[in-house]
């Protein structure tokens, strides 16, 4: 009956490992009950602050290769802001090795297993210790193979020496792994939500456009949804109207170009 | 106000305007309740402030039974309202203009159903839901339920219609809406039924849209037609303060127009503690879109939400007067989204990463191979 979300009933106890690992678990899986960015930065932080972390950045992103890469960039950012201006005023973004390296690979990896070979890599790097990420984790999330696919990267950081540090974020890459993934599919969701709003579509109107880009036409939509044809094409005609296009078929281009049909 | 305690105690107050009525009509002011709920409320406000008091999300279980009750308490009194001015109008000769005042404060009475109904078909147990439908088919509302789920589904979707563009005046948003929410909430209905393999006469529509007849029918029977007009007039209302009241909570906000208001629910918000009391927190609304199982006594302005400029009763007003609500409200919207954007540069300056500049130049690197 009292099923609401809270992020401030998220309480972790320290009774024992078992305890502490379900109890994180626990929080990460109610991401998926979080209704807006600030909600989920609050949980992302604590969680991350529970696992030994004390800085993170999650980026989500389309390839570069895919048409809408550069609308697509959607940010969690808990960490020192100064540090994200530094950042992005130095440019390092295009010498970023732990972004190169979340574009290829899947597996976390702490930050001094990755080769710097220049020396503004070198620069960067004791940077970003000065603002929370003296030692790293890299957590890579991808939806699918696909190439025009939405990707994560969670990069943790933490004030300990990389030692220490990055032993005890790598300790816990499972639950990090679990988070990064979870957040992914919370921005694909959202996303998703967004679309739908943007387009005012409804599930019903999407199911059509699934089965219109199966190759199904009117009438075999009809049996399967069990509506008259004439029904389905008053249907279709919305779906039009609401994309403002004049074909079918340019409606679902555009259901696809923003993540909504498979 | 910042009191919890205060405030859990003076959610009875959703009950003052139907003791307004009544007293009214005893010491011959059948306006009492129009005049409370458009002058002395806006000015209230100024006395008593916004509403700063923490929701009740911990509250003990007894608590939280005193606050499920007082909705209860409501349709209970409602009830006993309704037969009791079925009876005035049917026994007590008030002259033209009395009777054309408490007509109106009727209205306003029966208005303030609906929140007290919207909040019913929200909750858990189906007797609150089942009572909420019949609070709302008292005043020729019944598909309340249905038309409600829809719009809950329809939020910040600019096609539709259940968003006002803000090119449209309120005369014609709440004609409009009217007429396409029975086809909508039976559509809604017919779908259900057809999921659960349920006939028509099973759908909860049926006898709920016969209540209001059977109510009018009362009426006419007992207070002929002066009894009749006045029912009438209750049921025209209502079903306008409904469109009224959506379209002063939705006005002009949609993912295609407002995108950035996504984490707000679309919603316009007004956070007077009067008002948050005798509509069981109603104008919270931006909680309530985004989480709608939470119930009324755990809601809470959204924090850095858009605000109406006014209350419901002083904004309702300014509706009427579509050019003059336009420049209002289009104002208030600037003024949030520049706070807005300045806020959202604040705390992480757009684009903080610099990925966009990666993306250019990594295509700008692609196109020169």
């Amino acid at each position: 009956m009292h099923s609401q979300f809270n992020v401030d009933s998220i309480i972790f106890t320290n009774m024992d490992s078992r305890q502490d690992n379900t109890n994180v678990m626990d929080a990460i899986a109610s991401l998926t009950q979080c209704q807006t960015e600030s909600e989920a930065l609050t949980l992302t932080t604590t969680i991350v602050h529970q696992l030994g972390g004390t800085s993170f950045v999650y980026v989500t992103l389309l390839p570069p290769e895919s048409p809408l890469s550069e609308e697509s960039y959607r940010y969690l950012i808990g960490c020192d802001p100064a540090w994200c201006n530094t950042y992005c005023k130095h440019m390092w973004m295009m010498n970023d090795p732990f972004l190169a390296y979340a574009r290829t690979h899947s597996a976390p990896i702490v930050g001094s297993k990755i080769k710097r070979s220049t020396p503004g890599q070198h620069t960067m790097l004791n940077t970003a210790s000065d603002y929370g990420f003296r030692s790293g984790l890299i957590v890579p999330t991808h939806t699918c193979m696909d190439a025009d696919k939405r990707l994560g990267l969670l990069y943790i950081g933490s004030d300990l020496v990389p030692e220490s540090g990055e032993s005890l974020l790598l300790q816990h890459r499972v639950q990090f792994g679990a988070l990064g993934i979870e957040l992914l599919l919370w921005w694909n969701r959202r996303l998703e939500q967004q679309a739908m709003r943007k387009f005012s579509l409804i599930e019903e109107e999407l199911e059509l456009l699934e089965l219109l880009k199966t190759g199904k036409v009117a009438n075999e939509i009809a049996a399967i949804l069990d509506l008259k044809t004439t029904a389905v094409y008053r249907k279709l005609n919305t779906i039009k109207e609401k994309f403002n296009v004049d074909k079918i078929h340019d409606a679902i281009v555009m259901a696809m170009a923003a993540g909504l049909l498979v | 106000m910042k009191s919890t305690p205060l405030k859990n105690a003076c959610y009875l107050l959703t009950l003052l305007p139907m003791m307004l009525l009544v007293f009214g009509v005893l010491v011959g002011l059948p306006w009492l309740s129009v005049l409370f709920f458009f002058i002395v409320l806006p000015i209230l406000r100024r006395c008593v402030g916004n509403d700063l008091s923490a929701p009740n999300t911990g509250a003990s279980q007894l608590m939280r039974a005193w606050l499920s009750w007082v909705p209860r308490i409501y349709c209970i009194v409602w009830s006993v309202v309704l037969l009791w001015s079925g009876w005035l109008l049917s026994s007590s000769p008030l002259s033209i203009t009395d009777q054309i005042g408490f007509a109106v404060s009727l209205w306003v009475v029966s208005s303030l159903n609906l929140p007290i109904s919207h909040e019913l078909i929200h909750a858990g147990s189906r007797v609150d839901r089942f009572a909420g439908r019949l609070l709302a088919a008292s005043v020729g509302y019944g598909h309340f339920p249905e038309e409600h789920a829809y719009h809950h589904a329809q939020t910040g979707h600019a096609h539709g219609g259940d968003v006002a563009s803000p090119a449209t005046s309120i005369y014609r948003y709440a004609i409009g809406r009217y007429v396409r929410t029975w086809p909508i909430a039976w559509t809604w209905e017919g779908k259900r039924l057809k999921r659960n393999h349920q006939c028509w006469f099973r759908s909860a529509l049926t006898y709920t849209a016969l209540l209001p007849i059977l109510i009018a029918g009362l009426f006419f029977a007992f207070a002929g037609l002066r009894g009749l007009g006045c029912y009438s007039f209750q049921v025209v209302g209502a079903a306008f303060t409904v469109q009224a009241i959506t379209y002063l909570q939705h006005w002009g906000l949609s993912q295609r127009d407002t995108p950035e208001l996504a984490d707000y629910g679309f919603t316009w918000e007004d956070c007077c503690w009067m008002q948050a009391c005798i509509t069981l927190n109603h104008a919270f609304h931006a909680q309530h879109h985004l989480t709608p199982s939470r119930r009324y006594f755990e809601l809470q302005p959204i924090a850095n939400g858009l605000r109406l400029p006014a209350s419901y009763p002083v904004m309702f007003v300014v509706a009427l007067f579509p050019k003059f609500f336009r420049r209002v409200m289009r104002a208030q919207l600037q003024q949030w989204r520049e706070l807005h954007k300045n806020n959202e540069r604040a705390a992480h300056n757009d684009d903080c990463i610099g990925m966009k500049k990666l993306s250019i130049l990594a295509k700008n690197q692609i196109n020169s191979q």
